[in-house]
């Protein structure tokens, strides 16, 4: 028997349980039972669909039922590698999972996923950035279907204020790869009763992409507004693929607090970029300066108490959120703030010894977690907005605090550390430059990263810095392992290889 | 009200003689049993089987007028043993579970009921949760039909020959005295297709005929000394009996093919697969027509010897495709050549894998290496090996592209669900009192045991989780914390978990998860749920049958309230010496409550009346993209995004719109001390006078107070 006699055609659909695939694929199964073929669906609902990746599966016959007569065919109820004739995907990750389970065929899979991502819990989990590169999902999709209909129909479907089944089920009728006319899928569509109109909305929009290849105005992303850094007077002297950042960073540090303390942060950075130009940044495209400026502008802008009031009494923040909750032009919204101040927050406000007082004498572990103020302020009333902002205003105390001795103790001997490193190799100091980036969040997150830092500093960097020893590969290493696990795990098999087996407790 | 409304599918169960049914295989079989003159239908939930009861449960008035008795059952084990009823009286009764677990659960009540055997057709429509998409051990129930000589039907997936073959169990079970297994598949279940009808049969004795006068037969009670004599009657009489029925129905079938030198035997499951496979390696069409002869076993256990000697001789070799270990069947065919002395060579764990659900590439892997081994004079490996090379070579090029699998989608919670912030406040506690032995249990819950909770040391079974615990209560340093649903509770947990634990005076905590229905299997009621399945009020309260077996400390605290789980757990575990500790951690399935509240909130606001949405947001400004909150909460809205600022590379966290407001975010963000990034945020939906002048007050005041020199961005 040679494989011409099969008239078998198939379509897979790859979704996220609660997506709401199944209603798709009940659309799918009636158009073509509807159009007078043999169609089969099945699906492996239960707990296992509960937001993970879940699939569905349609075999119909081409031979219509018409001329099918006494012969009833024998449909597949799982998808056979290689063979798939549709493959629809309601996110990017999720066609690419089905390129790599070896379900489809350049020769013959039409492909229609939208390109939107939802994160997985793994990459959402990260302590850094633990995302799967879609440029690489998206390659794969393109180079192993036959045709390929990839666009954002997340952002279709959101905008149009439908769902993303009726944009995906619109495309398919679009791609003309079923052998149906748009009218049964339509008739399919409106049968379901439920929200016809809002579907069929989403389904014009998918089926217009696919059928004209033009991209529907809703899937289109904003164009990035000009930002003015790079001309930023201040950074003038610098290098030019140094500007945007320094300039950033400039902005940031007199936003933060004041001209002066602007001034600081370029001082710093334009030294960095001078040790950088003898280093032979120019090379390099000025790696070293860059870093360096990234994370200065972060570390000189640690997030206090006043700096997050600032932020939360901004002329324009509930408008913006305003805007992303989707609230409508005649509706109110109510802000409330969850704030939770602890010892570091006073330690913002207290000068450096009167601070110091204050934590000796939290140090005791029963009075460990004891010190917080639960607060929940309301950002749209008056009084909530002048608390804000009588907090965002002791940001005259901030460069006398113990936290401001704090934080400048430690991005001074960041600094020194890339300084030195640098000179001993080009690497080494940009990987140091970008330890920084473990200090950040607050509270106890807070405190481990310092803790991390420290512990990367002195067992690593510090030392081998003294000895001269270029350690670029093994700082890159440790630094990720300090972000694979809160717990350190993964920082302590790295500088510590022969842990005590632990004892049975 | 279940997750299902299967009011559009109850019509179907009324068609009649040769009309056509539309649907899926579970309801195809519901359909089946009233065809089949059912008088008792019973189950308990659980995928791929729990809409057979669901549909019934929806069609009272079809049951009503034929009299049919629908009970939903405690558990597995009280389904089994209401097929009973057709031990002495002529009535057909129907079944249905999960398998393995829940055959497991049965398996006490399935011995006592094979023994005696029944006078009425007695079937068991088993839903074998295997491979992919399931939510259990990987096991086989063939091992169960075997131990306890339960014959086992495996139909192929056609609707039309299941429908045939769920009437055809029953008569087998009567022909043979002996109870049926029939055993569905996921996918099966859940596929969609078509059978001709046939008239719903009243049953002889039912609900509006009742049976005249009990029936005693000491032979028939599970006692010795009958039990030997039933022993004997099962193998010299009942066997017998169940290889003659199958063979003159023809239950199993025998596809002819042009390469009569080989032959493949399937469990009737796996046909559609074969066929798939077949027709991926060229080797049939798309209506079944295969080049390979293909004996077709519907009925899995027992095996007819006659047919198996008959398909194999003559052959050089044949291939045996069964799903799952140990591979009874293939065992057995060996054993039956051998006796028969035919040489036919017996192909098949040696080329499909011993374990794992055997899905097209498997088959397809498998056949061409059979075709290597049996060198048919008609069928060429060749060509098959190369197509199975292709793909191969296919996946290989992707991964170079792709670098690293894709990340991993297993299930978790729900947006919203009431049990994420009890978890998320099991490891605040932990940070306080150190780590501790989690007795975890089946239902949604256990997905706390997956990243990034990682709670739950074991998992021992529906309703055992506090059972589980009681070897190890009195050898940690902290009290084993033991996981229970109220499911579990109510299937076996009160008993076997709950009333042991206080009789033994062990020590322990016992967090009860209460939200209302058996919510992973579909939200059916359970006791608790405060209505049973047809709707009639039941007042049963879980902490009152806790304070009832004896069970002193006990706290209810609301599921999202992270602050008062966390300082409850604290005093649970600190309370040593008080015996077993409960908190009832109460918060009503999100999605059962979502499908109640959204049509009411929608027709509330088309009708002009104020509604108040909530939702979380977080301020991008402030995260700084370490994402703690996301490890302690891991709900699907809560995501990340590429932050607008860019001096910032890590991705911020991020609300998406599908949040409902449960404030899990903000809780563990305020309990955790996290961040000060989250908000809340309440959308006044047609907002009345008040709201809207009060808004507006407050917008100028701050407008006017606003700074206008300083520059800001």
């Amino acid at each position: 028997m040679s494989s011409n006699t099969d008239q078998t055609g198939s379509i897979l659909i790859a979704a996220l349980g609660g997506e709401g695939g199944g209603v798709l694929a009940n659309w799918i199964t009636s158009a073509l039972w509807n159009a007078g073929y043999y169609a089969q669906g099945t699906s492996i609902p239960g707990v296992a669909q509960r937001t993970g990746a879940t699939t569905y599966y349609i075999e119909y016959c081409r031979i219509p039922l018409s001329e099918l007569g006494g012969r009833r065919p024998v449909l597949a109820l799982n998808p056979v590698p290689g063979r798939v004739d549709v493959m629809i995907a309601s996110e990017i990750v999720e066609a690419a999972r089905a390129v790599q389970n070896g379900m489809i065929s350049p020769d013959r899979t039409t492909m229609i996923a939208s390109g939107h991502r939802v994160y997985a819990t793994p990459e959402k989990i990260h302590m850094a950035d633990g995302r799967f590169d879609t440029e690489k999902a998206l390659k794969v999709v393109h180079d192993f279907s036959r045709r390929a209909i990839v666009f954002d129909m997340n952002a279709v479907a959101e905008r149009s204020g439908t769902v993303i089944n009726s944009v995906l089920f619109g495309a398919l009728a679009g791609s003309g790869a079923l052998p149906l006319k748009p009218d049964d899928f339509e008739a399919a569509l409106k049968a379901s009763g439920k929200a016809a109109e809002a579907n069929m909305r989403g389904y014009r929009l998918g089926f217009d992409a696919a059928s004209t290849g033009l991209l529907p105005e809703e899937a289109q992303t904003a164009v990035q507004p000009e930002t003015d850094s790079a001309n930023d007077p201040a950074v003038g002297s610098l290098p030019l693929e140094t500007r945007f950042i320094a300039g950033h960073g400039h902005r940031r540090c007199r936003d933060y607090q004041d001209d002066a303390y602007a001034a600081d942060y370029m001082e710093s950075v334009m030294a960095m970029a001078g040790l950088d130009r003898t280093l032979g940044g120019a090379d390099r495209g000025w790696e070293l300066t860059n870093e360096t400026a990234r994370h200065l502008a972060l570390r000189m802008t640690y997030e206090d108490v006043m700096r997050v009031a600032d932020l939360k009494s901004r002329p324009g923040r509930l408008d913006g959120i305003r805007a992303e909750s989707m609230a409508g032009p005649d509706t109110v919204v109510r802000v409330t703030d969850h704030l939770k101040p602890g010892p570091e927050e006073l330690c913002a406000v207290l000068p450096e010894r009167l601070g110091q007082r204050f934590l000796d004498h939290l140090a005791r572990p029963d009075r460990k977690d004891r010190f917080h103020f639960g607060m929940r302020l309301r950002a749209d009333t008056v009084t909530g907005y002048l608390a804000f902002r009588l907090l965002a205003r002791l940001r005259v105390l901030r460069r006398r605090s113990w936290r401001f001795a704090q934080e400048s103790r430690l991005t001074e001997r960041w600094l020194d550390a890339v300084r030195q490193a640098a000179a001993i190799d080009y690497t080494f100091g940009v990987e140091t430059a970008k330890c920084a980036d473990l200090v950040k969040g607050y509270g106890s997150t807070y405190r481990r990263g310092v803790h991390n830092f420290d512990r990367l500093f002195s067992g690593l960097v510090e030392p081998a810095i003294a000895r001269g020893e270029n350690v670029a590969e093994r700082v890159k290493a440790t630094r990720a392992a300090a972000l694979r696990d809160p717990e350190g795990h993964a920082l302590d098999d790295i500088l510590t290889p022969e842990k005590p087996v632990l004892s049975a407790a | 009200m279940p997750e299902r409304s299967f009011r559009k599918e109850v019509e179907q169960l009324t068609l009649g003689h040769g009309e056509t049914f539309h649907g899926e295989g579970i309801l195809a079989v519901t359909k089946a049993l009233l065809q089949s003159g059912v008088s008792y239908v019973g189950g308990y939930q659980g995928a791929p089987v729990s809409a057979l009861v669901d549909v019934l449960g929806d069609a009272g008035d079809l049951l009503r007028k034929l009299g049919i008795h629908l009970e939903t059952n405690a558990n597995e084990a009280g389904a089994a043993a209401m097929l009973s009823a057709s031990v002495n009286y002529p009535v057909r009764g129907a079944v249905t579970f999960k398998s393995i677990v829940g055959t497991n659960v049965a398996a006490d009540a399935l011995s006592n009921l094979s023994s005696p055997g029944v006078v009425g057709g007695a079937l068991v429509i088993i839903g074998e949760d295997y491979g992919e998409g399931s939510s259990i051990i990987q096991e086989r129930t063939h091992a169960i039909a075997m131990k306890s000589q339960l014959w086992l039907l495996d139909p192929r997936p056609d609707l039309q020959l299941v429908v045939d073959l769920v009437e055809k169990g029953f008569e087998l079970s009567e022909a043979s005295n002996t109870p049926v297994l029939m055993e569905l598949r996921i996918r099966v279940c859940h596929m969609t297709g078509a059978f001709q009808c046939r008239d719903n049969r009243q049953p002889e004795f039912n609900l509006n005929n009742v049976i005249p006068e009990p029936v005693f037969h000491k032979d028939r009670i599970s006692l010795p000394p009958a039990t030997y004599v039933q022993e004997k009657l099962k193998v010299d009489v009942r066997w017998p009996a169940a290889l003659k029925f199958i063979s003159e129905n023809k239950i199993n079938e025998v596809r002819d093919g042009t390469a009569s030198d080989i032959g493949i035997v399937m469990q009737g499951g796996m046909y559609n697969h074969v066929i798939a496979a077949l027709r991926a390696l060229g080797l049939a069409d798309t209506f079944g027509n295969s080049d390979i002869p293909l004996y077709v076993l519907n009925c899995v256990y027992p095996l007819v010897p006659d047919e198996v000697e008959n398909f194999c001789k003559g052959k050089r070799a044949v291939l045996v495709v069964e799903e799952g270990q140990p591979n009874f069947i293939e065992k057995d065919i060996k054993a039956l050549l051998s006796d028969a002395d035919i040489k036919t060579r017996v192909h098949g764990k040696n080329v499909l894998p011993m374990a794992g659900e055997y899905v097209a590439g498997v088959l397809m892997d498998g056949i061409s290496q059979f075709l290597g081994l049996a060198k048919s004079a008609k069928v060429p490996a060749a060509p098959a090996l190369k197509t199975v090379k292709t793909v191969e070579e296919r996946k290989r090029v992707a991964m170079d592209v792709l670098g690293e699998p894709v990340p991993a989608r297993p299930p978790g919670f729900c947006t919203g669900c009431p049990e994420r912030p009890v978890f998320g406040a099991i490891n605040l506690v932990q940070e306080q009192v150190g780590k501790l032995h989690v007795s975890a249990d089946i239902g949604c819950h256990s997905f706390a045991t997956l990243e990034p909770f990682k709670v739950g040391n074991t998992i021992l079974g529906y309703g055992l989780g506090l059972a589980s615990s009681t070897g190890l209560s009195s050898m940690m340093k902290n009290p084993v914390v033991s996981i229970m649903g109220d499911g579990g509770f109510w299937h076996q947990g009160l008993t076997t978990s709950v009333a042991n634990h206080v009789y033994n005076k062990d020590e322990g905590v016992l967090i009860i998860l209460k939200n209302g229905y058996s919510a992973a299997t579909g939200h059916q009621h359970i006791p608790s749920t405060g209505t049973n399945s047809r709707d009639q009020a039941s007042s049963m309260d879980i902490a009152g049958a806790l304070k009832g077996i004896g069970v002193e400390w006990v706290r209810q605290v609301p599921s999202y309230r992270v602050g008062r789980m966390v300082s409850a757990l604290k005093d649970a575990v600190r309370a040593k010496g008080k015996g077993l500790r409960v908190i009832i951690a109460d918060g009503e399935c999100m999605l059962a409550r979502q499908r109640r509240e959204k049509p009411q909130t929608a027709q509330a606001l088309a009708a002009g009346q104020r509604v108040v949405r909530t939702r979380y947001g977080v301020d991008e400004d402030t995260c700084t993209g370490d994402h703690s909150c996301i490890r302690l909460s891991a709900c699907p809205t809560l995501t990340i995004k590429q932050p607008s600022d860019p001096l910032r590379t890590s991705p911020v966290a991020h609300v998406t719109n599908g949040c409902v407001g449960c404030g899990n975010c903000g809780e563990v963000a305020h309990a955790a001390i996290l961040c000060p990034s989250f908000y809340r945020t309440d959308i006044v939906q047609n907002p009345n006078w008040f709201d809207r002048t009060l808004a507006r007050m407050r917008a100028a005041v701050i407008s006017a107070l606003a700074p206008k020199s300083e520059v800001r961005t």
